[in-house]
């Protein structure tokens, strides 16, 4: 088997799918990329195409990639060997010989030549088959991007809780819903619109809700751009999704989701608008003198002033700042994790922000205080106890 | 040439150690009359080869030491009594003599469950007769306690040369070290004869050109701190001179929970499962009792075949309670056996389990849930511990401990006891 490709250009696609090729691998072959050249004129390809895969047995990733080839063929590569060499090349055409019975693959550039010793391809693990497949919908690029952008912070990393270490996706034929969480805060984005907007399409129009891992969402990041439409199908265990240059299946998480609607409080009296860029401004400020194992700043509210205070009595370091914002409530003071409030300001894309608050103790909703028609993005943060004396 | 840098300054005040003498022996015995003027020694199992943990100061008078295994005490002296320990009764006594201290001062700072520090600088004009201070301490103890204990009191201006007075005479010994008399006393002591200073410390000293107490009292800091590679040296200097550096009375940086296990222990691997359960249920109840939560669990189990199973759990958030504990812990070891296709790591070859949980966060600053009130799961732990230290720890159990095998021993009485303290606080 021999196929000629453009040493930058595999590198770029192998990157895609190198996030998948774990470290700590029980089974070697997992360390390797699957290669998999379709010469031209077959499946109805005018040009060669390269397949290359990688899976950790939980999320299997697969992308395309043109090659020049009039052979078929397939091989396992050892992932790293292979992205430390392609790394280290400038751009040039690289041709990969593959001996099938002894599995070494030499790769020629234009001054050198290295070998690798690959492993048969038959030991590589099958990626999951679509076979009993429950459901299938479309689901917009840029929709999935931007769930994953505004939600993919708030995602557990709690392996003791697993069903918080996944976003949870609800479909139906009125739009979809993406909630992330770790139990100190949430964030639910919706995106609305049936068929027309293209938001999502159920083809059976039966409503669907699972929860999918952070790694593959994390992965899918870099897949795609907004403009592309993504084929999905669900199983009782697997979601897949395709598109034309890429396609990916993942175990979903067996656990149940917690009930996020009733923790999102409905009765929230006192509303506070600033402006986003004036509070992370000031956040980062503060926040270095918070203490560092719980970056608590207090939010003391008086009138249509927002001061910020943080102390960290080891070090004796203390800071405050006063903003203006306009408040409706009575006076109170509550405190936050800076550093959570920091990553979910940063998803916002509104100039104002609008917090809604009931007590010190109880979460607090935080949204843009604008959003599209079609979007609707609520997050919630548990507050800290206050601790440190009142002046 | 005495290169001293730090004066010694007597006007400061003194402070006081108590060393109970032969304390779990002498706890023994104050509380079963027979055994008292025999030699007695308090082991862990009192199988030939257990080993005596406490003999009794009739027991030492006839040769027998700490840590001495029981077949070869009762060689050296036929008559001893072994008895098996009781830690839960010797922290009883520990808590009432503690109690007998503070009247005199609050500034008491228990050290282990047979010693304290009193901290008397700010007591000068109170008491300006410490020696008879310590004398009435003496009765007291006798008196309130219990008539059969006896301790060796030391007074000086630092608690490491009050440890040292304790150490100079003993049983029921009492005595001062002031600047008048220091020389005298390290003049006739060797440097493995100092608390702290074993063996290979004293072989480091004497390269160092440092051979006697003396010597190491009046060696510049700068010297020592070459000699020790590090501030422990400069410790010395302060020690030796007055300073203070041993009376803080630091807060947990980590707990331990471990055990031995023995060959026939091993063979039921059901009891090693409910072993690993109890372990975690008494780091809990020390974290309660601290209230504290903790962000790492690190896990070290050792086996026959002389290798170790080690790892270090960061867990995601601050937790308190032992079942978050085990189940962070079974997960690492189910990951584990996956990962390299190895037998259960609770198996026959086990010889002993440690647990230790470190980087502590105070109850009130653990993130409030969004699904969850870890107030509330807090006061319930305490709820539970309080009821089980008014009614026995056996009387209200979850249900992970219900096992049908013995419940873990409460072996040896060693060890911090911060904790006596805390509940009390």
């Amino acid at each position: 088997m021999k196929f000629i490709v453009s040493s930058h250009a595999l590198f770029k696609h192998l990157q895609l799918i190198y996030g998948v090729v774990g470290t700590n691998a029980s089974l070697p072959v997992l360390e390797d990329f699957f290669l998999q050249i379709l010469p031209a004129g077959r499946q109805g390809s005018k040009e060669g195409r390269l397949t290359a895969a990688a899976t950790d047995l939980e999320t299997s990733l697969k992308i395309n990639i043109p090659v020049e080839s009039n052979q078929a063929g397939e091989i396992c590569i050892p992932a790293k060997v292979l992205m430390e060499i392609l790394k280290n090349l400038p751009d040039q055409p690289l041709t990969f010989h593959v001996h099938p019975d002894t599995g070494v693959v030499e790769i020629i550039s234009d001054n050198g030549r290295y070998k690798i010793m690959g492993e048969k391809a038959e030991n590589f693990p099958r990626e999951p088959k679509p076979d009993s497949v429950e459901q299938t919908f479309s689901l917009s690029g840029k929709t999935l991007l931007t769930a994953i952008q505004k939600g993919i912070f708030a995602i557990s990393t709690n392996d003791m809780r697993p069903a918080m270490t996944g976003m949870l996706f609800e479909l139906d034929a009125d739009g979809a819903t993406f909630v992330a969480t770790d139990s100190h805060r949430l964030v639910k984005y919706v995106k609305k619109g049936g068929l027309a907007e293209g938001a999502s399409t159920l083809a059976a129009g039966k409503p669907v809700s699972f929860i999918v891992p952070r790694k593959p969402l994390n992965l899918l990041k870099g897949l795609f751009d907004d403009e592309v439409t993504i084929q999905a199908s669900l199983s009782k265990s697997h979601l897949f999704l395709q598109t034309d240059a890429m396609e990916i299946a993942c175990r979903l998480i067996d656990a149940r989701f917690p009930d996020y609607r009733v923790v999102i409080p409905v009765d929230s009296p006192y509303h506070l608008v600033i402006s986003r860029t004036d509070l992370q401004q000031a956040l980062r400020r503060i926040s270095v003198f918070a203490n560092k194992a719980t970056n608590q700043v207090i939010f003391t509210l008086q009138g249509s002033t927002l001061e910020l205070s943080a102390q960290d009595i080891d070090y004796s370091f203390e800071g405050s700042e006063r903003l203006s914002c306009q408040y409706e409530g009575e006076d109170m003071r509550i405190s936050f994790n800076a550093r959570f409030l920091l990553e979910m300001l940063a998803v916002i894309d509104a100039d104002e922000v609008r917090f809604d608050l009931s007590t010190p103790s109880r979460a607090a909703i935080l949204q843009p205080a604008s959003q599209a028609e079609d979007e609707d993005l609520l997050m919630l943060i548990m507050p800290l106890m206050i601790t440190e004396p009142v002046a | 040439m005495n290169r001293n840098t730090v004066h010694a300054r007597p006007d400061q005040g003194y402070v006081m150690f108590v060393d109970m003498n032969s304390f779990f022996a002498s706890c023994e015995q104050q509380m079963n009359y027979y055994l008292r003027g025999r030699p007695v020694g308090v082991c862990v199992y009192t199988g030939e080869n257990g080993c005596v943990i406490a003999p009794s100061i009739e027991a030492r008078q006839r040769g027998v030491k700490t840590g001495m295994r029981l077949r070869e005490a009762i060689r050296l002296c036929p008559e001893l009594v072994p008895l098996e320990s009781r830690p839960e009764r010797y922290r009883e006594f520990h808590v009432r003599i503690i109690e007998v201290l503070r009247r005199y001062a609050q500034e008491v700072i228990p050290k282990s469950i047979d010693e304290a520090v009193i901290d008397l600088r700010s007591y000068k004009r109170v008491y300006p007769d410490l020696m008879a201070l310590a004398r009435q301490i003496k009765t007291d103890i006798r008196e309130q306690v219990g008539e059969w204990l006896r301790c060796s009191i030391g007074i000086a201006p630092n608690a490491f040369l009050a440890k040292l007075g304790t150490e100079l005479q003993k049983p029921d010994g009492l005595v001062m070290i002031t600047p008048e008399n220091i020389d005298q006393i390290l003049a006739g002591l060797s440097l493995t004869d100092l608390p702290g200073i074993a063996e290979r410390m004293a072989q480091r000293l004497k390269k160092g050109g440092i051979h006697t107490p003396l010597e190491l009292r009046h060696a510049s800091p700068h010297h020592l701190r070459q000699v020790c590679q590090s501030i422990v040296g400069l410790h010395w200097h302060y020690r030796l001179n007055f300073a203070e550096v041993d009376i803080m009375d630091h807060p947990y940086k980590t707990m331990q929970a471990m055990r031995q296990i023995s060959a026939a222990q091993r063979q039921r691997v059901e009891s090693l499962h409910d072993l690993l359960v109890a372990l975690c249920m008494t780091l809990e109840r020390r974290m309660v009792n601290q209230r504290v939560c903790c962000r790492e669990v690190t896990v070290q189990f050792t086996y026959t075949y002389t290798r170790q199973w080690h790892q270090v759990i960061r867990l995601p958030q601050p937790v308190q309670e032992g079942t978050w504990l085990l189940q962070a812990i079974r997960q690492r070891m189910e990951h584990f056996v996956r990962i390299h296709h190895c037998e259960p790591l609770i198996n026959d070859q086990l010889t002993a389990m440690g647990i230790s949980v470190s980087d502590f966060v105070p109850e009130e600053l653990v993130p409030l849930s969004l699904f969850e009130e870890p107030v509330r799961r807090q006061n319930l732990l305490r709820a539970v511990y309080d009821i089980k230290d008014r009614f026995g720890p056996d009387k209200l159990i979850k249900a992970v401990e219900l096992s049908d095998a013995q419940p873990m021993k409460d072996a040896i009485g060693f060890g911090s006891v911060k904790d006596l303290h805390a509940r009390q606080t």
